[in-house]
């Protein structure tokens, strides 16, 4: 039997990047992977032979800060761009917006030449509340309430931040956080095409439509992380970035464990004294579990160990997973009519308008997988030749909405993902060598992923901040002493690493960067 | 050709609806000079009773009173003016199986209902009751509060923006983080936290989609729902009341408090638009021409109407038109009226159980229903089975019909104010018939006892009573123009960017339903101004 | 619109003085002669027979019922075995007691909870995680008390178990007129007694059966006025009276917990973990800002009073329940719940709760009362609970 001074459950970029921090302030780190994949669901896959895809989440981004303190980029870590954004119209159409604000607004005049005019000034507004939330998102919520003197000062310091944009833009950014996405977009923009393009990031990975108020929350939280209308991924796929992350990891001497059997915590009087991995126990004085809460508090750790009121919360916690994967092995490059191969490196998306994408939701909501989706289609390929044989391609695509509890079936889903892109490139199913679907409940049953969420609890502002994971536990401490929360569950959330570093600060990390 | 009157006023008030009233009534009694200008023959905005069809009074509008501020009924004595209300008790759910769900006025009565559905939701009904019963108590401070602007350093500002924090850090944390997810979630979600019933939920979730455009399922109804919660009747709350005479009876009391103080109230007098001079308001000119000159100018005007109509935008700032402009207003709601033959008898009512037809009668037997409803209308449509709050008030006050007849009133969503097309008779009568279908398949000898039917949609809630959009509580309660975002940011405090101008209509914190505050409120601030 | 219990043709038949009250939403009867002294003087001097019916039963069973329970309620549920049956209070996760009833070990296994209000959602939020299974069984199961001194010797005319030997708080199943009855020594009137525990549909024949046998015993059917005067005679808290279940409260402030209840005794601190545990030991520690005391109202002084008015006594032969404040030196030191006149003991007593330095017997609060039309102060004195515990209560006779 080995001790350790701390052992991680998971190994997503939150789990590697909490693991850094603490190794590298002189902890003894164990991270225990159940799965083949280091960072499990954040991870790219071998689906066929010389083929591979990401398996959750197919763009992502690490803070810029972690990157730099941790040397990611001498560990491997390449960061690929997608920058642009292309609308996958009826009819064949499309058009293209691009991290270029001139380019792009000559693109949206073609469309309408009202909203060319404001979408700088949108951009602008988005980007202050997203600049906004990034600082909040660096820091440990408040749990006190009235707040305490520390809760004040980190409070203040925020809304100083807000008051320094000026009063106009305070209250500006404090609307878009209640909104729903489709007010927003009725506010600046008259083009049905380019709203449907920028709403889907307010509805990207949550089982809501954009007609329901605080979306637009979900919009400038993708924004924050980097992940919201222009993408990234890194070189090798997704799974890169927690490559590069465990190469750090190990640098510091964290000990990092795959197929390390299935996983508990040990509890005595209300302490965590360790994990059982598969038929091991392993003592430490510090658990901390990657997973969402209420795979922690169901499966971790059973219900009897804690008090009724918080596995009540964890009841009440919502998931909803709605999304789907696929992956495709394409034997040759697929034509996407009139989309350039410029735009090819970045991301399609159908949804042509805000209704399209409330009707998807429409059937969703009522536990069905709709007729026409809203899909996102990346191409990894193009940017990455070494994930498929040479001349061929590897094309991943988000398809929304997949209820948790639908009965569709896979090749129900395969299929109709092929349909719908067909119209923009005739010749696709004729391309499709191997296939890979993930539906939510396989996210459920193999990695335990709650419902299938992929950002370890819907994005909701009811689910955020002094709310999250549960309220009353924003500090990344749970009722049981020396079991912590690092993962995506957590605040603020997604895979920047920013919820793992964050908590490895509350766990006294030193060396870090100041919040 | 315009024509200049003598008469100088210290104030006039655009407007006679309840707020209106209420707000001049205050002025009145602060020793004002005031003017109450009113385009229909009678007071009362869409607080009226109004007898289309001899013999029966129809709540055309509004039919229900809880959220009348305390405060107004004690200071304006509209008891004394003539106000009784009478508590509408019960609760009837009809649903289509046959079963029922009844809220009772006794505890147990009720838990007994409930019981037949869920005994879990029988023991989590009480503490519901309870938790909304808290945070109604806690927040109701900020309803009589003139909203703080967060971006403003003034002593004043910083020192409401205190008593806003002092209001919440009164809560425990346990409620303050459950006032924060309320805030924040879907009635749905929530009622989900605390219930199984399905029937249950439906009646339930309806306090959260009340005159809002948005379905249950849609986070932001969670406030909704408390915001009806934090009504009160003397010291209950989420009671209902019921005006005798109607709702109207209300505004007719409150007029004669405004005249015993001294107000004037003409009606017949519509106002074409607001006299402006130099960035400040001198005055009003009514549609005939004529011209009032007064000190200070009270619109209970929604803020559509108000600067988008009243007032040419050349005289106010770029932002604030804008904000005007993307004030959300579009409105999902409908009155029906039903002149009847007798009682409606619903199939699912059982025996012994009549009183129930004495209480509040509600057409939503799930979640999912009120949801499809919504879905029905969102795209510029309406409900093919919509969710209806009924109420027959002659049998509270038999003065409302015939002897042996009844009147029933019922409050209808959705039906959007955008539909496809526009609104027209043919749509009109298209979409009555749907509700009277609709009531028909719960009370079967509804169309035999009908004599005479009557529906406002919100065109008619337009034309007739000047709402935009035919909002009855003059802009969606949405979380983005609530408190100090309402109706605009900076001016949420009742003050306008025109000098000497305000507003006291439901576009104003804190917003809609027959409360007063709005109407209080600006009173408080304009005598804050002119004391 | 109220709920009748399994026994209403019987009650309803007794009745003669339409008395009837609410309990949980069941009719049951306050007292069924015109005055409750005769009901009252039964449960000292012979015996009575209520319909308790209205109680909230749970059957708890599963491999995880002893676990289940042991983590629900206070005191260790370890400590009975089949035939044995406790008291205990539970709490919430902050020590706030929700409510009190009792645990019976019925079989391996197997448990039956009784609670004054429903707590059927608390119990399957609880259960979450276990191997056990949580029925509601409140409206299958009758339950009459039989209490009194005489109360044994009846039930041993009418079945073979020895009932000599089943002690406080234990209990036997057996047989009544061919129906199964389980028959439990307990009660809330602090006197030798029992409840029988039998299924609804045979609880007339059982009622009839004790009836008739009751000839003999100077029997007396009993409501609740009756009742409240021995519960109180024998420092038995209640519910919704003196105190106020967590759930139920608005505020914090509203709120008890077991130890403030002088419930101490109900706690095993040694059990190991159970819900409330971090917060009452911590309030063990720290001491409790509020403590239950019984209280003894001076009524020399009140019968003074009225004399001095010219006036007759108003003896308050019917339990009180209101909230009344306490005080010390014209200070508020605390309040008092429960009230009434022991006829046994010849005292007005009181239930009190006082600020912990007032709790020691002997201390003496004051209280206000009104005599005739007006308000005046009376001494009250700390006194030990129970007022009133006769060894009968626990006696044992013959061999088991």
């Amino acid at each position: 039997m080995s001790t350790y001074n701390t052992i991680i459950l998971g190994s997503s970029p939150n789990a590697l990047t909490a693991a850094c921090y603490l190794a590298r302030s002189g902890k003894k780190v164990l991270v225990l992977e159940p799965t083949e994949h280091i960072g499990g669901a954040v991870s790219t896959n071998q689906f066929a032979e010389s083929f591979k895809a990401d398996t959750g989440l197919m763009s992502g981004r690490l803070d810029a800060e972690i990157v730099k303190d941790l040397k990611l980029t001498d560990h491997g870590l390449e960061v690929v761009e997608r920058s642009a954004l292309s609308s996958l119209l009826p009819g064949g159409k499309s058009f293209t917006l691009s991290c270029d604000l001139d380019a792009t607004e000559k693109v949206i005049a073609g469309i309408s030449p009202a909203d060319a005019k404001k979408y700088p000034a949108f951009m602008n507004l988005v980007n202050l509340a997203s600049n906004f939330l990034k600082s909040a998102y660096s820091v440990t919520p408040p749990v006190n309430h009235p707040p305490s003197k520390e809760d004040v000062e980190v409070l203040s310091e925020l809304s100083a931040q807000l008051k320094g944009y000026g009063r106009r833009e305070m209250t500006e950014v404090m609307r878009l956080l209640v909104m729903s996405v489709r007010d927003l977009m009725d506010e600046w923009f008259v083009s049905p095409e380019l709203k449907g393009l920028l709403a889907t990031a307010a509805v990207r990975g949550t089982n809501q439509g954009p007609f329901a108020g605080n979306t637009t929350y979900n919009l400038l939280h993708h924004l924050a992380q980097g992940d919201g209308f222009f993408r990234a991924t890194a070189k090798g796929g997704i799974g890169a970035l927690c490559q590069a992350l465990a190469a750090a990891a190990k640098s510091y001497g964290v000990e990092i464990r795959t197929m390390c059997g299935s996983l508990s915590i040990n509890v005595a009087d209300g302490v965590a004294t360790g994990v059982t991995a598969g038929t091991e126990s392993i003592e430490a004085s510090l658990v901390i579990s990657d997973y969402d809460a209420r795979h922690t508090f169901t499966h971790l750790v059973a219900p009897p160990e804690l008090e009724p009121e918080f596995n009540r919360a964890v009841k009440n916690l919502k998931y909803r997973g709605a999304v789907a994967r696929l992956n495709f092995a394409l034997k040759e490059f697929p034509e996407f009519a009139g989309i350039t191969d410029e735009a090819m490196k970045g991301t399609l998306v159908l949804a042509p308008s805000v209704a399209y994408l409330e009707k998807a939701y429409d059937t969703s909501k009522r536990g069905d997988v709709p007729a026409q989706p809203y899909l996102e289609v990346a191409l990894p390929t193009m940017s990455d030749a070494s994930l498929a044989p040479s001349g061929k391609h590897v094309m991943s695509v988000w398809m929304q909405y997949a209820p948790c509890h639908s009965t569709a079936k896979t090749e129900h889903l395969r299929d109709l993902v092929l349909e719908q892109l067909s119209e923009f490139c005739p010749n696709l199913k004729s391309l499709v060598e191997h296939s890979q679907v993930f539906l939510p409940n396989e996210y459920e049953s193999q990695f335990h992923l709650t419902e299938g969420n992929l950002y370890g609890a819907e994005i909701s502002l009811a689910q955020s901040f002094y709310l999250r994971p549960l309220p009353g536990f924003a500090q990344y401490r749970t009722p049981i002493a020396q079991l912590y929360l690092c993962g995506s569950a957590t605040h603020p959330g997604g895979i920047s690493g920013l919820s793992g570093r964050n908590a490895a600060r509350e766990l006294g990390a030193r060396d870090m960067l100041p919040a | 050709m315009s024509k200049s009157t003598n008469n100088h006023y210290d104030v006039i008030v655009i407007g006679g609806g309840h707020n209106g009233l209420v707000n001049a009534a205050y002025l009145g009694k602060a020793g004002k000079k005031v003017l109450v200008l009113e385009q229909r023959h009678t007071v009362g905005g869409a607080t009226i009773t109004e007898e289309v069809y001899p013999g029966f009074k129809f709540l055309i509008a509004s039919y229900l009173i809880s959220l009348l501020r305390p405060d107004v009924i004690q200071e304006l004595e509209l008891v004394r003016h003539g106000l009784e209300i009478m508590p509408l008790e019960s609760t009837f759910v009809p649903l289509t199986n046959g079963n029922y769900l009844a809220d009772w006025p006794d505890h147990e009565a009720t838990r007994h209902e409930i019981e037949r559905h869920s005994k879990r939701d029988a023991e989590a009904y009480d503490e519901y009751a309870r938790v909304m019963r808290r945070l109604a108590i806690a927040l109701r401070p900020l309803l009589d509060m003139i909203p703080p602007d967060p971006t403003s350093v003034t002593p004043k500002d910083l020192e409401t923006m205190a008593r806003v924090r002092g209001v919440l850090n009164n809560m425990t944390r346990d409620d303050f983080h459950l006032l924060s997810r309320l805030m924040t979630m879907s009635a749905a979600d929530f009622l989900d936290e605390w219930f199984e019933g399905t029937a249950l939920k439906g009646t339930k979730c309806t306090s959260g989609i009340i005159g809002t455009f948005m379905g249950p399922r849609s986070p932001g109804t969670g406030y909704v729902l408390l915001h009806h919660y934090i009504g009160e009747l003397d010291g209950t709350f989420r009671a209902w009341g019921f005006a005798r005479g109607g709702t109207g009876a209300l505004s007719q009391a409150i007029a004669s408090a405004a005249r015993e103080a001294g107000v004037e109230i003409k009606t017949n007098s519509p106002v074409a638009h607001v006299n402006i001079k130099n960035g400040e308001a001198t005055g009003v000119t009514l549609e005939n021409g004529d011209e009032y000159s007064a000190s200070i100018v009270v619109s209970n005007a929604d803020a559509k109407r108000t600067f988008l109509k009243l007032i040419e935008p050349k005289h106010l700032p770029d932002d604030f038109v804008s904000d005007i402009n993307r004030f959300r207003i579009a409105s999902p709601a409908c009155k029906v009226n039903l002149a009847l033959d007798g009682l409606p008898e619903f199939t699912s009512m059982p025996k012994g159980k009549e009183a129930l037809l004495r209480g509040s009668i509600e057409i939503a037997p799930s979640i999912d229903y009120v949801e499809q409803a919504y879905d029905d209308a969102k795209y510029g449509g309406w409900s093919r089975k919509p969710f209806m709050d009924a109420l027959i008030p002659s049998l509270l006050d038999p003065g409302m019909a015939p002897p042996g007849k009844h009147v029933m009133s019922l409050f209808v969503q959705y039906a959007s104010s955008d539909l496809d097309g526009g609104w027209n008779e043919e749509k009109k009568a298209q979409f009555l018939g749907i509700v009277i279908d609709t009531l028909a398949e719960h009370a079967p000898n509804l169309k035999k006892i009908l004599i005479h039917k009557h529906i406002m949609t919100p065109w008619d809630l337009e034309r007739m009573i000047g709402l935009t959009s035919g909002h009855i509580f003059h802009g969606e309660l949405a979380l983005q123009q609530l408190f100090f975002l309402r109706p605009s940011p900076q001016w949420s405090n009742y003050r306008t960017p025109i000098k000497n101008m305000y507003m006291c209509g439901s576009s104003t914190h804190p917003g809609g339903c027959i409360t007063g505050a709005p109407g209080r409120n600006a009173a408080l601030a304009i005598l804050e101004d002119r004391p | 619109m109220l709920k009748t219990t399994p026994l209403h043709s019987r009650t309803s038949a007794l009745m003669q003085a339409n008395q009837w009250r609410r309990w949980a939403g069941y009719s049951v009867a306050s007292s069924y002669e015109m005055t409750h002294d005769r009901e009252y003087y039964a449960i000292r001097n012979a015996c009575v027979l209520l319909d308790v019916s209205p109680l909230c039963k749970y059957r708890i069973k599963g491999t995880d019922a002893l676990k289940f329970l042991n983590r629900l309620v206070t005191r260790d549920v370890s400590k009975i075995s089949v035939g044995g049956m406790l008291y205990t209070p539970w709490c919430d996760s902050r020590g706030k007691i929700l409510d009190d009833g009792t645990v019976a070990m019925l079989a391996a296994d197997e448990y039956r909870l009784t609670s004054a209000e429903p707590n059927l959602r608390w119990l399957q939020d609880n259960a979450v995680g276990m191997q056990v299974e949580i029925t509601d069984v409140s409206d299958q199961i009758a339950a009459m008390s039989l209490q009194g001194p005489k109360s044994r010797d009846l039930l041993m005319t009418l079945c073979d178990s020895p009932l000599g030997g089943v002690k406080y708080y234990e209990f036997v199943n057996t047989k009544i007129d061919g129906a199964d009855v389980m028959i439990s020594r307990t009660g809330y009137t602090g006197d030798l007694g029992f409840e029988l525990w039998v299924d609804a549909t045979k609880a007339e024949k059982v009622w009839d059966a004790v009836v008739k046998a009751g000839k003999s015993f100077a029997l007396q059917p009993a409501g609740i006025w009756a009742l409240d005067v021995s519960r109180i005679e024998a420092g038995l808290i209640m519910l919704d009276i003196d105190y106020t279940p967590a759930n139920k409260a608005m505020t914090d402030a509203q709120t008890s917990t077991p130890i403030e209840l002088g419930l101490n005794w109900a706690i095993s601190w040694k059990k190991g973990n159970f819900i409330g545990r971090k917060a009452l030991l911590a309030e063990k520690e720290n001491g409790s800002t509020i403590q239950f005391v019984g209280l003894e109202i001076d009524h020399k002084e009140f019968e003074r009073q009225h004399h001095e008015l010219g006036l007759t006594v108003p003896y308050p032969f019917m339990a009180w329940r209101a909230v009344i404040p306490l005080y010390v030196d014209g200070s508020q030191v605390g309040y008092a719940t429960s009230g009434v006149w022991s006829p046994t003991l010849k005292k007005y007593l009181a239930f009190g709760h006082v600020q912990p330095k007032y709790a020691q017997p002997g201390s003496v609060v004051t209280i206000d009362l009104t005599v005739d039309r007006f308000r005046r102060s009376f001494n009250a004195e700390v006194t030990k609970l129970p007022f009133f515990n006769p060894p009968r209560k626990k006696d044992i006779v013959g061999a088991k």
